[in-house]
């Protein structure tokens, strides 16, 4: 009873949006922008992992365009062009028009299909930064830090537009809290662009976390989620990347990180905003700390995010995971 | 419902206080709703409908 009261006497001070892990999806990602009006947020956060997972060769020959889509090939004239490409790009995939001698050279030449990608993820976030200058209130903050599978090729796209900030493995004033931000995750078997081991992930979040001012409210904006939070829990893989299956069924364990575990028992900040692990969307507290892992359904067009309202003491006041 | 009525002898019998038990307890379920709604939109800051509302792409 009193802290229903006390809740009450509380205003909100800042509203936060808060999504992750749309690897690419065009969808996804104007369904971020759209979230500051609907849910009538102050700071949008997009915590990681937008980069896409692969490029889609559209053929050019004799006037039409070749494309295999979805495991299907799909021939359309060339005048077709932007619905075929928006078409591939729901998903998180580029579409790249060449001629079937440039696909026969790449696909000999790892380094230079690696370019190419990464050319690509550069361009859609140039283009994404853009479009956020255009639809978002001037009011609204949009917040975009890496996670480990972006390429460090987009770190100077979002450092350098003015509409969008990126304050990675630096602080961030939001008003009654101050946000730490890191998108370097532990070993994966997937050899990402931005891993590190246990102890060199704890070190640098020390690093960070040890230049905020004494007494002042944190947000933990950590990729990775705390290890075996209930917010980490994958498919156990094998040698050769299989899921491993016990008792007739997949093995699920917790794949998170330690070294954020520690960090949030230690420094006890008010919110923890993670993403990492698609399938293990929720909310948990550890301490008197919230950690939340919105999830993700980008290949579905579906935006799952969370919505964290905050008082002026930095206190969270309130939490809603979304779904849009 | 035709074989609560039709067999007393089994499920027992209508009275007024057993009517009105039953209509107690159906009315219930919608009455705590609007009353748990009306509490939760007062002390919380976010509005639960909020979690389903489809966001527009364009």
């Amino acid at each position: 009873m009193l802290r229903g009261k006390a809740k009450r006497t509380r205003q909100r001070e800042l509203r936060i949006y808060f999504a992750t892990d749309i690897h690419g999806s065009e969808v996804c990602f104007r369904k971020f922008l759209a979230a500051a009006r609907v849910y009538e947020a102050d700071v949008i956060i997009l915590g990681g992992d937008f980069a896409g997972k692969a490029i889609v060769p559209v053929l050019t020959e004799d006037g039409l365009l070749r494309a295999r889509v979805g495991g299907e090939d799909v021939t359309v004239p060339e005048s077709e062009w932007g619905r075929l490409a928006g078409d591939i790009g729901k998903t998180g995939l580029y579409p790249v028009r060449m001629e079937a001698a440039e696909l026969d050279r790449l696909s000999g030449d790892e380094a230079e299909l690696d370019r190419l990608f990464r050319r690509e993820i550069a361009a859609q976030m140039q283009r994404w930064c853009d479009l956020a200058a255009e639809r978002l209130d001037p009011a609204v903050r949009c917040i975009i830090t890496p996670g480990n599978d972006d390429p460090v090729d987009a770190d100077p796209v979002l450092a350098a537009h003015p509409r969008v900030e990126c304050p990675e493995l630096e602080l961030c004033d939001l008003g009654p809290a101050t946000m730490a931000s890191l998108g370097v995750v532990p070993t994966t078997p997937w050899n990402t662009e931005r891993e590190c081991s246990e102890d060199e992930l704890a070190k640098q979040i020390d690093e960070m976390l040890e230049q905020v001012p004494s007494g002042q409210p944190c947000i933990m904006n950590l990729h990775c989620p705390p290890y075996a939070s209930g917010l980490d829990d994958a498919p156990e893989l094998d040698g050769t990347l299989k899921p491993v299956i016990r008792g007739g069924r997949p093995s699920i364990i917790p794949v998170g990180s330690r070294a954020v575990r520690d960090a949030i028992k230690r420094y006890q900040p008010v919110v923890g905003l993670h993403g990492h692990i698609h399938e293990s969307r929720g909310a948990q507290k550890i301490g008197r700390t919230l950690c939340v892992n919105p999830g993700s359904d980008y290949s579905s067009g579906v935006l799952r995010g969370a919505v964290i309202d905050l008082a002026q003491d930095g206190s969270c006041l309130d939490f809603l995971l979304t779904t849009g | 419902m035709y074989e609560l009525i039709a067999h007393s002898s089994v499920y027992g019998k209508f009275s007024w206080e057993s009517i009105l038990t039953l209509v107690i307890v159906l009315g219930a379920g919608p009455v705590i709703y609007v009353i748990a709604r009306a509490v939760r939109r007062q002390r919380d800051s976010l509005d639960l409908t909020m979690a389903m509302h489809e966001l527009p792409p364009e």
